[in-house]
This record gives C-alpha cells, sequence and structure tokens, in this order.
C-alpha cells in the first residue's frame, strides 16, 4: 500500500517536472469531454520503476571520481539491486538466470478508471526480445529513453536499445559495479557502487574520447607542432597531403632508419655548441633531414638550399628538438639500400 | 622527496603494527627464552632426597610437551602440502577442463602423475577429504601419533600433561611454602619459558611472566605452582586466589585476562581452518570441479555466527602471527567479503551459510574495511606524477629496443631480471600504449621459453619470479596453473624489489574483482605476510570465487 501511495505521489509529481512525457492521461484531455479515457502508462517513466525520460548519451563514458563512502548503507543498496527490473512506458525489463535482459510487455487491458497502474502488479505478456550478456550482471537494468543501462562482470556498462535489447555499446571500467546507486537525468551521471565498497561516478558522453597516452605525450610532439612538422615534411618531399608519420622515436636509444617513410626522433644535447647531424651507410641516396624545435617551426633542412649530406648547426643544452629523416619516397635510388639500415648520428662538432 | 616520507609512514606504520601484534618480540630484554625451558639447575633448589623425583616429573613433562610440538608440526605441514597440492590441481582443472591432453600435457609437464580429467576431479575430491579431515582435526586437537596399536590425539597428550603438572604443582606446594622471591625465580621463569613453548601458548606469555615478577612473595609462590601445571590452560584469573589490591597485583590480574583472552582466541579460530576448506569446496562445487556433492564438509555455523558477531580486528592478533592460521582468515575474509557482496550468490543452492545473512557477514566486514582502508593506502602506494621521468622513459624505450633482437632464453631472462630491477621503468613499460607491440613481442617470446622448458623443475634456477609478474600481467586472470607450480616448485619466494609492483597489480585486481585492498594487504590481519603470498592465497579463493560467479548462467 505504502509503495502505491508513493508510486501516485511520484506520478504526481512528475506530472510537473517531466520534459512532456507521458502527459496522455484525463487531466490534459479536453475540458468538457463526457467519457474520460483509461488511464495508461503508455510513455511514462519513472526513477521508482528505475527509467528516465532521457537521451542518453552514446559516445563514452568517464569516470568522474571514486571514493568510498562508509556512511552509505551499503546493504540497502544491495538490497534495492536484488530487484533486477525497469518498467517504463507499457514495458517491462528484467534480469533473468543472473545473466540475461528480458523485455515483456505490460498488459493494461484490465485497467479501468483514472487511476494510473502500478506496473509492478499488471500481468505481463510473453517475452518480447532477450539479450544473453556473456557474463553476470551484476547491476540494473536501469533504462533511458534510447538505452537499457546494465553493468557486467566483465567489468563492463553495456547499453541496449530498448526496442530491440541489441547492444549499443559495451563500454569496459576498471571496477566492478554491484548496484546502481542513483542516476542524474539532467547531467547523465551514473552513481555506482563498486564491490569494494567504493561509489564511483559515471558521466556518459556524446564523443568519443581518445585518451593520450602519457609516455607518448611526454615524447611529444604536441599535436600542434606535429601538424606543422608534418606539413613541413610534405612540403619538403612534395607530398600531396600532411606526411604520415609514425609514432616519434627517441635518439638515441633508436637511430635506425627502417624504411623509406619518414621517421620523427625526439633529441636533446648535453651541452651547447655546433652539432653534425648524418645518416651514416646512407651511401649515395638522397634524404631528407629536417630539424624543428618543440613547438614544430623549422630550423633547418638538408634540401632547402642545396642537398647537404650533414647538417651543421648549433644546437643548445636546454632546448628539445624534433629532427625528421626520410627517404624520397618510390625514388628508384632507395632500391640500393635493400637489406642495409643507415644510422642516425649526431655528433659535437 | 615523496617517496622518503613514504618510507617514514611505512617504517612509523610498521613499528606501530610490531608493537600492536607482536608485544613479545620487540623486547630485547626478553626474560623467557629456550635455554631456561631446557633448564633443571633448580632442582638444586630442594632436598636432595626430592631431587630424583623433581627431575622425572619435569622430564615427563617436557617429554609430553615435545610430542605434541611434533604432532602440531606434522599436522601444519601435512596442512600446508594438501593444501598446495589442491590449489594446484584446481588451477589445472579451471584451465584445461575439457581439453584433455592440454590437461595430461600440463600435468606432466608439472610432474604429477598424469591424470585424465575424470580421474583429475576423483583426485580433487580425494585430496579435499584428506584436507579437511587434517583440517577438521587441526581445530579439533584430534591429530596426534601412533603409540604402537594405540592412536595418542593431542587433546590426550593435553590431559596427561596436565595430569603431570598437578602432580608436580602438588609435590611444589609444601616445599616451596617457605622460599623467598628471589630463591623462587630461576625455578618460575624455567616454568614459565616451558610454557611459552606449549603449542598454544600465546606470545603474551613474555608480558605476562614480566608483570609476574612484580608480584608479593606469597603470590609469587602462587603463580610457581600455576606454571607447575605445565599448560597455558590453566593460566585464568579464576586460578588465583587473593589477588590483593596493589597495583602491581592488578597490573598482573590485567596481563592474565589478557593472557587468557589471547588463548582462547588462538584456540578458537583454528576453527578458521576447515571454515577456509569447506568454503573452496563450495566454490570448486560453483565451478563444477566435484564429482560427489554431498561431501561432509559442513560449516561450522555457531563459530561463524560469533566470528562475524566480533570485532575481527580483535581477533586477527591471534592468527597474524601463525601462518596456517592468517592464511586461513585471508581465505575466509575474502571469500565471505564475496559472498556478502554478490546477490548472485545469495538464493538457492550457492548460500552456504545457512540462516546468516548477508546483512550478517557485512556488517563486521565493512567495519573491517573502514577501519583498515587508510593505513593500506599510505603504505607502499607510488603516485602517478612519481611514475614518468625522462630516466625511466628512457629505460622502457631501451628495453623495448633490446626485446625486438633475438636472443636466447638466459639473455632474455638477465635483461628481464635487470629491467624489473631498475627503478620502476617496468611501470612506465607495461602501461603505457606506446609499448604495445613491444609486449606482445615479449609475451609471445616469455611464452614459448616457459613451454618449451622441459618441466618444472627446469625453471627453477633461472630468476622465475619476474617471469611469473610479466607472464601474469598479460591478464588479471586467475595466476595460471604452470606459474603457481612454479611457485611452489620455489617456496613461493619472491624478490622484494617486486614488491611495489605486486601491490600495485594487487590494487588493479581488487579493483577488477571487487574485493578491498584491505582485505588481502593488511598488516594487522595477516602480520608479515609476503605479498606474493597474499596474492596466491587470495587468488585460490576469493578471486576465483569471484571468477566463477561472473560467469553464473553464461
Amino acid at each position: 500500500m505504502k509503495r502505491i501511495i508513493y508510486v501516485c505521489l511520484t506520478l504526481l509529481f512528475l506530472g510537473g517536472c517531466e520534459k512532456g512525457i507521458g502527459k496522455t492521461d484525463v487531466s490534459t484531455g479536453p475540458i468538457g469531454q463526457s467519457i474520460p479515457e483509461r488511464s495508461t502508462l503508455q510513455g511514462r517513466t519513472s526513477p521508482e520503476w528505475n527509467s528516465f525520460s532521457c537521451n542518453l548519451p552514446l559516445g563514452s563514458i568517464s569516470l568522474l571520481e571514486i571514493t568510498y563512502d562508509f556512511s552509505v548503507d551499503i546493504s540497502n543498496f544491495i538490497k534495492a539491486s536484488r530487484d533486477k527490473w525497469a518498467f517504463m512506458s507499457t514495458n517491462r525489463f528484467s534480469v533473468e538466470d543472473r545473466s540475461s535482459v528480458v523485455s515483456r510487455p505490460l498488459d493494461e487491458s484490465g485497467v479501468s478508471g483514472q487511476e494510473m497502474p502500478d506496473p509492478a502488479v499488471l500481468p505481463t505478456g510473453e517475452v518480447q526480445h532477450n539479450w544473453k550478456a556473456p557474463f553476470t550482471i551484476t547491476a540494473g537494468p536501469m533504462v533511458c529513453t534510447n538505452a537499457v543501462i546494465i553493468s557486467t562482470a566483465e567489468p563492463a556498462i553495456v547499453l541496449l536499445n530498448p526496442e530491440t535489447l541489441q547492444v549499443i555499446q559495451t563500454l569496459p571500467i576498471q571496477d566492478l559495479i554491484i548496484a546502481f546507486i542513483a542516476f542524474n537525468p539532467e547531467t547523465f551521471e551514473l552513481t555506482a557502487l563498486h564491490g569494494d565498497l567504493r561509489v564511483g561516478k559515471y558521466v556518459f558522453l556524446n564523443m568519443k574520447t581518445d585518451l593520450l597516452d602519457p609516455v607518448n605525450e611526454k615524447i611529444g610532439p604536441d599535436e600542434k607542432a606535429l601538424a606543422a612538422i608534418q606539413e613541413k615534411t610534405a612540403q619538403l618531399l612534395s607530398l600531396p597531403g600532411p606526411a604520415k608519420i609514425d609514432k616519434t622515436l627517441v635518439y638515441p636509444v633508436d637511430s635506425q632508419i627502417y624504411s623509406q617513410e619518414p621517421h620523427l626522433f625526439r633529441f636533446t644535447v648535453a651541452e651547447d655548441g655546433p652539432y653534425r647531424i648524418y645518416l651514416d651507410g646512407i651511401g649515395e641516396v638522397p634524404f631528407l633531414l629536417a630539424l624543428f624545435n618543440e613547438t614544430g617551426e623549422s630550423i633547418l633542412s638538408n634540401v632547402e638550399y642545396a642537398a647537404e649530406k650533414v647538417l651543421e648547426t648549433s644546437l643548445s643544452k636546454d632546448a628539445v628538438y624534433y629532427l625528421l629523416v626520410s627517404l624520397f619516397p618510390d625514388n628508384p635510388a632507395n632500391k640500393i639500400l635493400e637489406n642495409k639500415i643507415p644510422l642516425l648520428v649526431i655528433k659535437q662538432k | 622527496m615523496g617517496k622518503s616520507i613514504q618510507t617514514i609512514i611505512r617504517n612509523v606504520l610498521v613499528v606501530f603494527l610490531f608493537i600492536y601484534i607482536m608485544p613479545v618480540q620487540i623486547h630485547a630484554d626478553a626474560i623467557l627464552s629456550n635455554n631456561q625451558a631446557k633448564s633443571t639447575s633448580w632442582v638444586t633448589l630442594f632436598l636432595k632426597k626430592d631431587q630424583t623425583q623433581l627431575q622425572k616429573l619435569i622430564v615427563d613433562l617436557d617429554k609430553t610437551r615435545a610430542a605434541m610440538i611434533q604432532d602440531t608440526q606434522t599436522s601444519r605441514e601435512a596442512l600446508s602440502v594438501y593444501g598446495d597440492k589442491l590449489r594446484l590441481l584446481e588451477a589445472l582443472l579451471d584451465k584445461y577442463k575439457g581439453n584433455e591432453p592440454a590437461l595430461i600435457k600440463a600435468e606432466v609437464w608439472l610432474e604429477l602423475p598424469p591424470l585424465s580429467e575424470a580421474d583429475a576431479i576423483k583426485e580433487l575430491d580425494r585430496l579435499r577429504i584428506l584436507y579437511w579431515n587434517e583440517g577438521r582435526s587441526f581445530a579439533d586437537f584430534q591429530y596426534g601419533h601412533r603409540n604402537g596399536k594405540d592412536f595418542v590425539s593431542y587433546a590426550k597428550q593435553e590431559e596427561k600433561l596436565l595430569q603431570t603438572g598437578k602432580t608436580l604443582s602438588d609435590f611444589l606446594k609444601l616445599r616451596i611454602a617457605k622460599l623467598g622471591k628471589t630463591t623462587l625465580k630461576p625455578l618460575v621463569l624455567s616454568l614459565a619459558s616451558r610454557i611459552g613453548q606449549h603449542p598454544d601458548c600465546p606470545g603474551e606469555i613474555e608480558a605476562l611472566a614480566k608483570a609476574g615478577e612484580n608480584l608479593p612473595s606469597s603470590l609469587y609462590r602462587q603463580w610457581a605452582l600455576l606454571l607447575a601445571q605445565g599448560s597455558p590452560s590453566t593460566l585464568v584469573p579464576s586460578a588465583f586466589k587473593g589477588l590483593a589490591d596493589s597495583s602491581e597485583s592488578k597490573n598482573f590480574e590485567k596481563e592474565l585476562s589478557a593472557f587468557a583472552d589471547a588463548y582462547s582466541n588462538k584456540k578458537r579460530v583454528r576453527e578458521l581452518v576447515p571454515t577456509s576448506i569447506a568454503l573452496g569446496w563450495h566454490t570448486d562445487r560453483l565451478a563444477g570441479l566435484v564429482q560427489q556433492t554431498d561431501l561432509p564438509l559442513s560449516l561450522n555455523l555457531g563459530f561463524l555466527e560469533q566470528f562475524f558477531s566480533e570485532n575481527i580486528l580483535a581477533l586477527s592478533p591471534a592468527c597474524a602471527s601463525d601462518t596456517i592460521l592468517r592464511r586461513a582468515l585471508l581465505e575466509v575474509l575474502t571469500v565471505s567479503w564475496v559472498y556478502s557482496t554478490r546477490t548472485e550468490v545469495w538464493e538457492g543452492p550457492f548460500w552456504p551459510f545457512g540462516k546468516l545473512t548477508p546483512e550478517a557477514l557485512q556488517a563486521p566486514l565493512v567495519q573491517l574495511v573502514a577501519a583498515s582502508t587508510s593505513s593500506v593506502h599510505t603504505d607502499g602506494v607510488i603516485s602517478s606524477e612519481d611514475q614518468l621521468s625522462w630516466e625511466r622513459i628512457l629505460s622502457a624505450e631501451g628495453f623495448a629496443k633490446k626485446i625486438q633482437s633475438s636472443m636466447e632464453l638466459t639473455s632474455l631472462m638477465t635483461l628481464i631480471s635487470e629491467f624489473m630491477l631498475q627503478d620502476r621503468a617496468y611501470s612506465v613499460y607495461f602501461k603505457s600504449t606506446r609499448y604495445e607491440e613491444s609486449r606482445e613481442v615479449l609475451f609471445k617470446k616469455l611464452n614459448t621459453a616457459f613451454y618449451q622448458a622441459p618441466n618444472v623443475s627446469a625453471l627453477v634456477p633461472i630468476p622465475f619470479n619476474q617471469y611469473f609478474l610479466i607472464l601474469q600481467l598479460q591478464s588479471l586472470d586467475l595466476v595460471q596453473p604452470e606459474l603457481l607450480g612454479l611457485l611452489q616448485a620455489n617456496g613461493y619466494t619472491f624478490t622484494k624489489e617486486l614488491h611495489p609492483w605486486l601491490l600495485e597489480y594487487l590494487m588493479s585486481l581488487c579493483r577488477y574483482r571487487g574485493i578491498p585492498l584491505s582485505i588481502i594487504v593488511n598488516k594487522n590481519l595477516y602480520g608479515d605476510e609476503p605479498y606474493c603470498i597474499l596474492y596466491t592465497f587470495a587468488n585460490s579463493s576469493g578471486i576465483r570465487f569471484v571468477n566463477y560467479i561472473n560467469r553464473l548462467g553464461s
């Protein structure tokens, strides 16, 4: 009884604050209509039923914060998570056999009058859709207009299409979730309880985030500098578009020129002074050496004025340099180098 | 700077924990000793005609105690051997179930009998029963030795000890009535040292003996007579008559109560051993690794109800200094944690705790985690900004470069060992996506080398632990049987330089499996147990259990 009162109160409350969803009951009917419409759950959602009338951003998920919170009553959340169902509109989503999400239609045919039906007591029809998870389902389901949210023991957060229960996306996470605690449909923040009692706040995002590797980031060059280097290289090699550069190599750990493609080396020097930069074992094959500073500004190259075999320049011990080394693609002379690997040398004069 | 602060914090913590767990060991001026436990020079205090009888009684007591020590040692060794065998067979079946040729190949490689899958499962049942029987007798003090046709249990020997002790005590009663404290001191310290050697005696005996030295003469004589009874079981406050109200005797009474509690806890927590074995069987059943589903491995629910109604940290001193008990505690706590937090196992045949509810398990475990979390986090964790220096990147770059070239296994191992011991450059190498391809090459080479060895013994002489680490690092999966066998063959030893790495790995693993780190890494609970053991025991208990729950229904 208490539950029904609570559901009704929630519905009254929702009538005012949900964004125009589910306003199909009698209260919105034209004045003076003699036969009131039958109440229906069509289009309705409620946090009480683990459903929300919002469109979830479907790009990726990001962990905002993670904390131990011993003040939360863990057993309550765990108890709540045993009720593995969600109702939205005239559908019921539930977890069965620990690893399946099943949707069934709610049968409203027996509903009469104006009182909003309680989805928890409505009879359900045959299984409409079924999704078998590869791992045990540990939390959910929770439904938004465009996605059913569950967590699995992979561990991952899995988003399913509410219409078909097909996987929209599997988002692997680091921490095993054992219960969903709260969801904020305005900010798309999901608060979840982890198996080790830490509370994690995840936010759903629309974009795909490419996480930068901290080591690659430290080796550089940064995005802007790299673009400048690629552009200058293309110009020097007469390429139609920006030069393709694989990962930045660290000289002197790496010094081999193992293909005719552009190689980008990062290096520093121990002392200020004049240096000679050249390729050992290159023979008569033409090649490009182009020196850049940390921001991608071109300092000098061996081809701009005259084709030099050695680059001579003054270097500072406080600076980080990037050196682009490349053969001229598709130059028949490159064949001479078959089975030979030239080596980059940077030597104090 | 950050590092030195961490070191200081760690040292302070270690000192604090030592004080908390093992008050006996840190006192350099211990008053009890092995030599005194052997000494009989005090018989000269007595008349010549009494000396022979005294000698006889004390030799009797010493003999009985020595047999009890020996029997306990034998039982502990059996537990450890059965446990290791069982864990290895479980790991083998977990990996190779459904692939018999691979199972047999792995068994041969591990120098085990080549059992078919069905036979391996039978063997697992058989080992489990042996392990269980040993664990049960260990908890019930029913282990012992044969004397001709008769089996002499530990409990029987304890009775004999008490009888002889009573005779000695009665014999001494009139004879020490007029002796002063100074005269009696060698006798008291010798008897207390003997009790200190009793297998069930807690470390608190030292503090108690010290407090005893401050007792007035009349009480000191009572103390001597109690000690003469030979067993720690008689050292209880109620055995004393007329503990006066002086501060010395009050202090003694306090120490005596603490001793009696510690003694009773130490005996009681032995129930953790069969408990951990039974819980392991439930995990095997969940994993489909048992043949007989009606094995008589019942949990002692009375014990568990009491255990989970107490402050677990208060019981931990009884376990922390004992390898068998602390490993059983680790297994029981990790598995119980998983039972209490994973709703998937609450219903039906998966719940082994009878009428004990998940909430009843949760309360003390949550309390334990809440009390332990801060200390675990300050202990040895390295912050991320600490990790990414140029030196480390250059080391990682160099290592990645060298891995590309072909080399013999021994040179590869030397290279890895050197690299692993460098100042945490391996963290950079193992975590950065930059080295993904290089890591694949490395794992491939290691795997090839690992399985090319004719058997596990052939791998023992090489620096296997780096091997172990790197291979395990490929995934957060259960420990491979081959690696477990390798660890067992080497007595679970591990280079201490790799401990920070193992701790970091355990942190990720715990998050991934939903077990709080402080349930597995916790000096209050497990004393000085090395990370390698904490890891392998957690792996074969709680983490293994999670592994199967995660696939329930799929």
